[in-house]
Order: structure tokens, then C-alpha cells, then sequence
């Protein structure tokens, strides 16, 4: 087959697949942009140019933006800090070991609605948690833990929900990191924190770093479990984005969130590129 | 520095008996090999000094201090590993001070010492580089810095130059020697390359199956081995199989395969069948003088550059023998060697 | 030639070693997995038991503080959720647009797969982001503005439509356990197959389909509980003319936030998920999991 048939033929084999999703992207993504330029408001008048940014740049856009970016940032770091004792357990054997790893991978198995509702049960006024707690006489009163303004409870379902993705990833990470490096360092008189933080964590970084970033941009840009389980103020962006767009009618501005929300994404995954370079690089 | 002493040592993975009641004793300031094929316990030998390995039982003294219950970074001994395990997230000054910072050493003084180090093993203006940007010779050199900068009680090598090429090991083999000498510390050294255990220690241990086979300095070793896994180990050997004849005041008579051949060692454990073995490069040619006189028929003759290495048929049995230089005897034609009655080690 | 000092302390003074040692034997061999069971026990059992129980509560003997556990379990909240809410017509369109959507996606997938699995071309690691874009996407970003895209061509509140887009959003899994199988089979059973006279379409045929069928199933297990799973899209431009059982759910957790009614479609929910997956386990021994997340 001649070289141009051979492109020809992959070509041809690429576009199903590929196609399909460039085209509904395209199409999504498309009318994203042009909507926050104006373009498609199919309402009043339609003015081209960069009103609509003006309008959503405001205190209430900041306020959600902050919130969400403080539940990503607690849910996936957080959510790291819990993973990384488990993960470093998990390299040696232990009675229950197996148990251990088909119970905890159960989180992975559950739909993110369920999740939601799940740990809201436990967690919520009238829940297992509160009641526990004050029956032991540790609480005076009950705690509110979902619907709360710190977005606690959205916070601990998304931990609930990630945390065996994070363990597993972190593990992976882990395990690409030749033994005989602890050796040297215990050798040389490490410690096991002295181990941890001077050549475990900082070896680790790159590869749980992946992970890290998609369990951010998927609560960054949450709607459902905000809604379920989140605060009345501020709202979550993807959730204001809802309200503008199918509630307002605002489609302009829906727009311009929804690129808030893309482009909070991409600058937080650079972000946390750069960070983790920072700490390897030095250790 | 310190004597480390070794007594009973045993150490199983599962039902395999990797370290078999092995005793050791090492001087303070000696150089001593662990020499061994792979999976003889030479490695986990010195991960157990190191305390990188649990034993199952036996003790370890460094001086005189018991090691059992002191984890690996208490101990005060430092390891050049195989891999080198230099660390890649550290440029080559922090993988040499590391040590030194676990010790809290103030930053100044890791400074000057690293330094000075880095000078003793020739790494002068390295030091900002990583390890990955550097040649295989340049890592071994760093591991060797970092181990030595923390002056260990005990220095501790597996197998440190087996990623180099032939030439590099040559060199750096003499190179890790000198620094010993000149540091004066006690030190292990793992392989299972016999020339460079013979150009580099001051006594070999050849360990098998988790046992040391025989023990004592290199020239002692590969003269007079002592048993035939010695014998084979270091340098090729020819063994036989003997039946003792007479028993003289200063000599045996022994009847082999290929004849018979008298030795000056006095047989007197009333021994009927014993194993001899001797080097191929002890036989000699056009020696009338010498008593033991083997002819035999050349099946081979290979040429090796500084000694020819021919295979000499005699009766069932195959002689290697080593010659220096060009070997006129082409395959095919009749040779006699001499073979001298003080190089015929008795076997046990 | 004499180094300056830095030695290590002497520890021969140290008679509490052994003990420390045993010690830390102890936590690291008994204590800490024991914890660590019982943590994660807790941490996963407790909601499902939580779920199980209050799905099965009386209704004539609600269950409230301070009773541990309900005083008596009936099925009642299961016969009310299917008597007297949607969650019928819902379960109907779940598993009916699940099938749609797998089917889809492997027709789609399918031919692009081999490409990237089985040829090198410019732009390659651009298409493998490319493909991966639909998930990594926040999910109501990408819903709310395909349903606009849609509204335009009038595909919202069709069945076509919650088609197409559970397609999209299961094509990602689909393409990369697909494309991981075909870059499985090692380059000289191809070669060898060629050798012995195969055209590209027998060796298709013959040799590459049966091989990578544990990937097709893999890919259609999880392509099918993305959908049954699938929420935003189908929120925005399904409801209210479809409900499936992920928007039902929602709306017990809202408005109408009743925990038994809800407690039932969560189990409902997880009942088949779990399931599938627990068989696609089974089944391929390979990891299903890894392969469905791996590769990042």
C-alpha cells in the first residue's frame, strides 16, 4: 500500500472514534465560547462582544470560584494525606490483606449519587454520626455537617468517593521506587520519617501527582454532590452555572462560568505540576 | 574502627537455607571478599551486617557490641550498592552529604567534608550534576564518596563494579583498594568475579550453598585450595580422582587416570582415595627433570593472546593446560608435560 | 589523609533496644492491620448497612433516636418506591438506553481502536488526549452545553439524543480498552499471520477479534455501567420527558428528600453496577479496574 493510501486508510479508521467525539466536543465546546462572547443568547438582543464577562466577574462569582477551589483542594489533598499511610502499608503482606483491598476498593464500585447519599445519611443532622457522638456524651449538641457553609459534608462524601482511586494510584507510585533506595538511605542512617519525607514522598510525587489533578478538577467542577449535600452560599460554580443557564435563561454567562470552570482546571493542574517539580527538585 | 565478628549466622527464606551457620571473624582495617557464585548468601550476608536482612539466629559483634537488635540506621556501617542507589531527585553533592545531614552534621562542615571527599575520589566539579547525567564509572564514584564521607565503623560493597565494562573495573578496582588502604577501614566486599577478589583483598572467604568453603588470603586460596569447589572456583583446576600407593617420609605415590604421579605432600590420614587437583598453567613443557611426566595427544589448542590454553587428551581424561604465548603443538600431536610434585594439592 | 568528625553516636548503652524492637514488631504485625481492617470496615460498611437498614424500615414503626437499629424491618419502602413512583418507566429507560449506547460505542470505537493500538502516526499521544476529554471534562459543563448544542438540532427530550450522549461519554473507556487489547497481541502473531498468506481483513477476522474478546467485554461492561451510572447529561437535556434511575435518585435527594424512598433507588442503583463488575472481575483476569483507569 503506497504511503499516502496507508494515511488514507488510518485516516478513515481514526474518524469513527475520534470524529465523534471532536464533533460533540467541538459542538459543546463551541457553543461555550461563543456564547460567552454573545453569540446563540436565542433571547432579546444579541450583543457580540464582552459584556457577558462583565456581568459574571463579580463578588458572587469570586465567592463561588473560591469555594470551589478550597473543596477541591481539601478533598484532593486531603484525600492524599489519608492515601498515603494506607499506601505505604499496602507494600508489605499482612494477615487480611486480600479483605483488606476488596473492602476498600468498594468506594470505586459505588455511583457517585449513591455515594452522596450514602455518607449524607451517616453524616446528616439526625445521623449516625451525631446520634454516636452524643449518646457517648463527646457532642453536646448535634454537628452540622451537610448543607453546612464550609461544604464539609461535600468534602467527606468526595473524600469517601476517592480515596481507594488515590490509594491505588499512589501505590502504583510507590512501587516504582526501587527498594534499594530506602536501603541507602536507612544505611546512611535515615530513620523511616527521615525515609519518608527525604526519598519516598518526594519520589512519589510525580506519579500520584496524576491523580491528584483529576480528583481536583472533578470536584472542582461538581454540581450534583454540591447540590445534594452542599451550602445554600456559596453555590459550587458548576452550580451557578446551572442557575444562569437553565434557570435565568443567562446563557451568556453561563458560558463565561462554564469556561471559569475549564480554564480554573487547567491553571490548577499547571499549578500543581509546577509544585510537585518544586519538591523533588529540592528534598 | 572496629573488628566485626560474626558467629553461627543463620538465615532461611522460607524452606531454603540461604545462610548456614556461618562463622567470621574480619581484623580492624582488613579488606575481606565474599566470594561466591550467585545465590551462595555472599549478598545476604552483607545485607545481615547491615542490618538490612532479620537473621534467624547466630549473633553479629561489631567490637564487641552486639547487632541483633539495632536497626539498620543505628548501625555505623555504610553500603556501596550494586545499582549504586544513588538517589535521582539529588544533585551529587546532596546524595553525598546525605549521611552526613541524617548525622546533623552542621551545613558548613557537610560543606567541607563532602568536599574533601569528592576530591579523594576524584569528582572535582560534579557536584550540581544529577546522577543520571553522569557516566557509569562517575555513579560508582559517587556511591563510593557517599558511603565513605560518613567514616563507617564497617564499609560494605555488593558487587559494586559489575555494570562496568572490563576496563573501567580494572581501574577502579585498584582505585576502591587504595582509598581503603589509605582510610583504614574495615570493609566487606561481595562478588563472584574471582580476579578481582584475588587483586583486591587482603583475605577471601568462597562461600557456597550459604557455607564458607575455605577462608584465607588470596595467594593461600589459589595455591593451595583446599577443597574442590576451591579449587574450581578461582582459576580452572584439573581434578582427579587418586588411590594413594605408598605412603613415603616426604612424599605420596598416588595412581590416577592418567598415570602415575608422586607428591610431595605426606598423606598420613590413612586416606585410600583422595582428590588431587593442580592448575593448568603449573604443567610445564621440555622439563626432563621433574619425576611426574604426562603424555598425552592435543585435541585443542586456543590461543588467548598472552598464553595459549590447550586441551591435552590423556587416556580417558582431558588436561587443560595453560602455556605462555604461541604454542607450536597443533591439535592432533603428541605432547609431554611435566608436572612438578609441590603444585599436586591434596584435596579433602 | 584525615577527614573532620561526624560519627554516629554509641548506641551500645541502649538496653531499651530489644524491647523497642518487639514493640514495634507488635504495631506493625497485629495492631496496625487490625486497625486498618476495622477503619476501613467502618468507613465502607457503615453507610451500606446504613442504606440497607433504613430501606427496610416499618413504616408503622419509624425508626428515630434512640433506637441503634430499626425495631422492625419490612419491605414496605420497597413496594411503595415501585408502586407509587417513577422508578419503573426510569429502570425501563436505563437498561434500554445502556444497550443502545454500549452497541455505539463499540461500532465507533472498534475500527479507531485498532488504528491506535496497532499503527504509529503523527499526532498519536494528541489523539490519545483527545479521547480522554470527555471525562476529564467537568461533567455539567460538558451536559449543559451539548444540550444547548442539541436544543439547536432538536435532539433534547429525544431518546436519540440521551443515546448519542451516553455514547460520548462511554466511547473514552470503550477506545482505551479496546486499543489496550489490540496493542497486546504481540507484533509476530500479526507477521506471522501475514506470512502465511492472511489479508489485513482475515487476520481482522480471525485472529484479532478473537483475541481481544476479553477487552470487548471489558470495554462493554464498562460502557454499559457509565450509562446506567450517567447523571448530568441526562439530567439537562433527558428530564422531564425521561427519567432514568440516576435522575430519580436525584430527586429524592433534593426537594423531596424523603431517606427511605431514597435508601431504596441508591441500592437499586448499585445493585447492577456492582454486579457487573464483580463478573467483568471474574470473568478477565486480567484487572478490569487497571485497565479502565490506567494508562493516565
Amino acid at each position: 500500500m503506497t504511503k499516502k493510501n496507508h494515511s488514507l486508510a488510518i485516516f478513515l479508521l481514526l474518524l469513527p472514534g475520534v470524529g465523534y467525539i471532536a464533533l460533540f466536543l467541538s459542538a459543546a465546546l463551541g457553543m461555550t465560547i461563543l456564547q460567552s462572547f454573545g453569540f446563540f443568547s436565542f433571547s432579546s438582543k444579541t450583543e457580540i462582544g464582552l459584556q457577558e464577562w462583565a456581568r459574571v466577574l463579580n463578588s458572587e462569582t469570586w465567592d463561588s470560584f473560591l469555594y470551589s477551589t478550597k473543596i477541591a483542594f481539601v478533598s484532593a489533598f486531603g484525600g492524599l494525606v489519608l492515601a498515603y499511610p494506607i499506601a505505604l502499608y499496602l507494600r508489605r503482606s499482612f494477615i487480611g490483606k486480600n479483605v483488606l483491598n476488596m473492602i476498600m476498593r468498594v468506594p470505586l464500585f459505588v455511583p457517585a449519587l449513591v455515594a452522596a447519599f450514602l455518607i449524607l445519611n451517616i453524616l446528616s443532622f439526625h445521623g449516625i454520626f451525631n446520634e454516636f457522638f452524643l449518646a457517648a456524651g463527646i457532642l453536646k449538641e448535634p454537628l452540622r455537617l451537610t448543607h453546612d457553609d464550609w461544604g464539609i459534608g461535600v468534602i467527606a462524601i468526595q473524600i469517601w468517593k476517592n480515596l481507594p482511586f488515590l490509594t491505588l494510584i499512589l501505590s502504583a507510585a510507590l512501587v516504582n521506587i526501587p527498594a534499594d533506595f530506602e536501603h541507602a538511605a536507612s544505611n546512611l542512617g535515615a530513620n523511616g520519617l527521615a525515609v519518608f519525607r527525604h526519598i519516598i514522598f518526594p519520589l512519589s510525587i510525580p506519579g500520584a501527582l496524576t491523580g491528584v489533578i483529576l480528583v481536583f478538577i472533578g470536584v472542582f467542577g461538581d454540581y450534583a454532590i454540591n447540590v445534594i449535600a452542599g451550602p445554600l452560599y456559596p453555590p459550587s460554580l458548576a452550580i451557578r452555572m446551572y442557575l444562569f443557564g437553565k434557570g435565568f435563561g443567562e446563557w451568556g454567562q453561563a458560558a463565561c462560568l462554564a469556561i471559569i470552570i475549564i480554564l480554573g482546571s487547567i491553571f490548577f493542574a499547571w499549578l500543581y505540576s509546577k509544585l510537585a517539580n518544586l519538591v523533588v527538585g529540592g528534598a | 574502627m572496629a573488628t566485626l565478628k560474626i558467629a553461627n549466622l543463620v538465615k532461611r527464606y522460607g524452606s531454603a537455607v540461604v545462610i548456614d551457620d556461618l562463622t567470621l571473624e574480619v581484623n580492624d582495617g582488613e579488606f575481606l571478599t565474599l566470594l561466591g557464585p550467585s545465590g551462595c548468601g555472599k549478598t545476604t550476608t552483607l545485607r545481615a551486617i547491615a542490618g538490612l536482612v532479620e537473621i534467624d539466629s547466630g549473633e553479629i559483634y561489631f567490637g564487641s557490641r552486639p547487632m541483633k537488635d539495632v536497626p539498620p540506621h543505628k548501625r555505623s556501617t555504610a553500603m556501596v550498592f550494586q545499582s549504586y542507589a544513588l538517589f535521582p531527585h539529588m544533585n551529587v553533592r546532596d546524595n553525598i552529604a546525605f549521611g552526613l545531614q541524617m548525622r546533623k552534621v552542621p551545613k558548613k562542615q557537610q560543606h567541607e567534608q563532602v568536599h574533601q571527599v569528592m576530591a579523594l575520589v576524584g569528582l572535582e566539579g560534579l557536584a550540581e550534576r544529577r546522577p543520571r547525567e553522569l557516566s557509569g564509572g562517575q555513579q560508582q564514584r559517587v556511591a563510593l564518596a557517599r558511603a565513605v564521607v560518613t567514616q563507617p565503623d564497617i564499609l560494605l560493597f555488593d558487587e559494586p563494579l559489575s555494570n562496568l565494562d572490563a576496563k573501567l573495573r580494572e581501574r577502579l578496582r585498584i582505585e576502591i583498594r587504595e582509598l581503603q588502604r589509605r582510610l583504614k577501614i574495615t570493609s566487606i566486599y561481595v562478588t563472584h568475579d574471582q580476579a578481582e577478589a584475588l587483586v583486591m583483598s587482603d583475605r577471601i572467604a568462597v562461600m557456597n550453598h550459604g557455607r564458607i568453603e575455605q577462608y584465607g588470603d588470596p595467594f593461600s586460596i589459589y595455591r593451595h585450595p583446599l577443597n574442590s569447589f576451591t579449587a574450581e572456583f578461582i582459576g580452572q583446576a584439573n581434578i582427579l580422582k587418586a588411590k594413594v600407593l605408598e605412603v613415603r617420609a616426604q612424599e605420596s605415590v598416588l595412581d590416577t587416570p592418567i598415570g602415575q604421579l608422586i607428591s610431595n605432600t605426606r598423606i598420613n590420614h590413612g586416606a585410600n582415595e583422595v582428590m588431587l587437583a593442580w592448575r593448568p598453567e603449573d604443567m610445564v613443557l621440555f622439563e626432563q627433570n621433574l619425576r611426574n611426566q604426562i603424555s598425552g595427544r592435543v585435541t585443542r589448542s586456543i590461543f588467548m593472546g598472552n598464553l595459549t590454553d590447550l586441551h591435552v587428551q590423556v587416556n580417558d581424561v582431558t588436561l587443560r593446560v595453560q602455556v605462555p604465548g604461541i604454542s607450536p603443538w597443533q591439535p592432533g600431536s603428541d605432547i609431554v608435560l611435566g608436572l612438578p610434585e609441590d603444585r599436586i594439592q591434596v584435596l579433602q | 589523609m584525615e577527614l573532620s568528625q561526624g560519627r554516629v553516636p554509641d548506641i551500645s548503652a541502649e538496653p531499651t533496644l530489644r524491647l523497642r524492637k518487639v514493640l514495634a514488631n507488635t504495631w506493625r504485625d497485629y495492631i496496625a492491620p487490625l486497625l486498618l481492617l476495622g477503619f476501613f470496615i467502618i468507613l465502607v460498611g457503615l453507610p451500606l448497612l446504613m442504606a440497607v437498614l433504613w430501606s427496610l424500615v416499618n413504616p408503622d414503626d419509624p425508626w428515630s433516636y434512640p433506637n441503634p437499629f430499626p425495631p422492625s424491618l419490612s419491605l414496605a419502602q420497597w413496594e411503595f418506591v415501585f408502586k407509587y413512583t417513577d422508578i419503573v418507566p426510569a429502570i425501563i429507560t436505563s437498561f434500554t438506553i445502556a444497550p443502545f449506547a454500549t452497541l455505539f460505542a463499540f461500532i465507533l470505537a472498534l475500527p479507531t481502536a485498532y488504528a491506535i493500538g496497532r499503527y504509529e502516526f503523527r499526532g498519536k499521544e494528541l489523539i490519545r488526549v483527545l479521547i480522554l476529554l470527555p471525562i476529564v471534562l467537568p461533567g455539567m459543563v460538558v451536559a449543559l452545553f451539548l444540550s444547548r448544542a442539541f436544543d439547536f438540532f432538536s435532539l433534547s427530550q429525544t431518546f436519540l439524543g440521551l443515546v448519542l450522549g451516553h455514547t460520548l461519554l462511554g466511547l473514552p473507556f470503550m477506545l482505551r480498552l479496546l486499543s489496550t487489547s489490540f496493542a497486546a497481541i504481540p507484533k509476530e502473531i500479526s507477521d506471522a499471520a501475514s506470512n502465511l498468506g492472511a489479508s489485513e481483513l482475515t487476520k481482522f477476522r480471525h485472529i484479532y477479534i478473537p483475541l481481544i474478546m476479553p477487552g470487548i467485554f471489558a470495554g462493554a461492561i464498562f460502557t454499559f455501567i457509565v450509562s446506567l451510572e450517567e447523571f448530568a447529561l441526562t439530567f439537562v437535556i433527558g428530564t422531564p420527558s425521561f427519567q432514568t434511575i440516576p435522575t430519580v435518585l436525584f430527586r429524592f435527594l433534593g426537594y423531596s428528600f424523603v431517606r427511605t424512598n431514597a435508601s431504596v433507588v441508591a441500592l437499586l442503583l448499585m445493585a447492577p453496577t456492582t454486579l457487573l463488575l464483580f463478573i467483568a472481575d471474574r470473568y478477565l483476569k486480567t484487572n478490569v479496574l487497571a485497565a479502565g483507569y490506567g494508562n493516565l
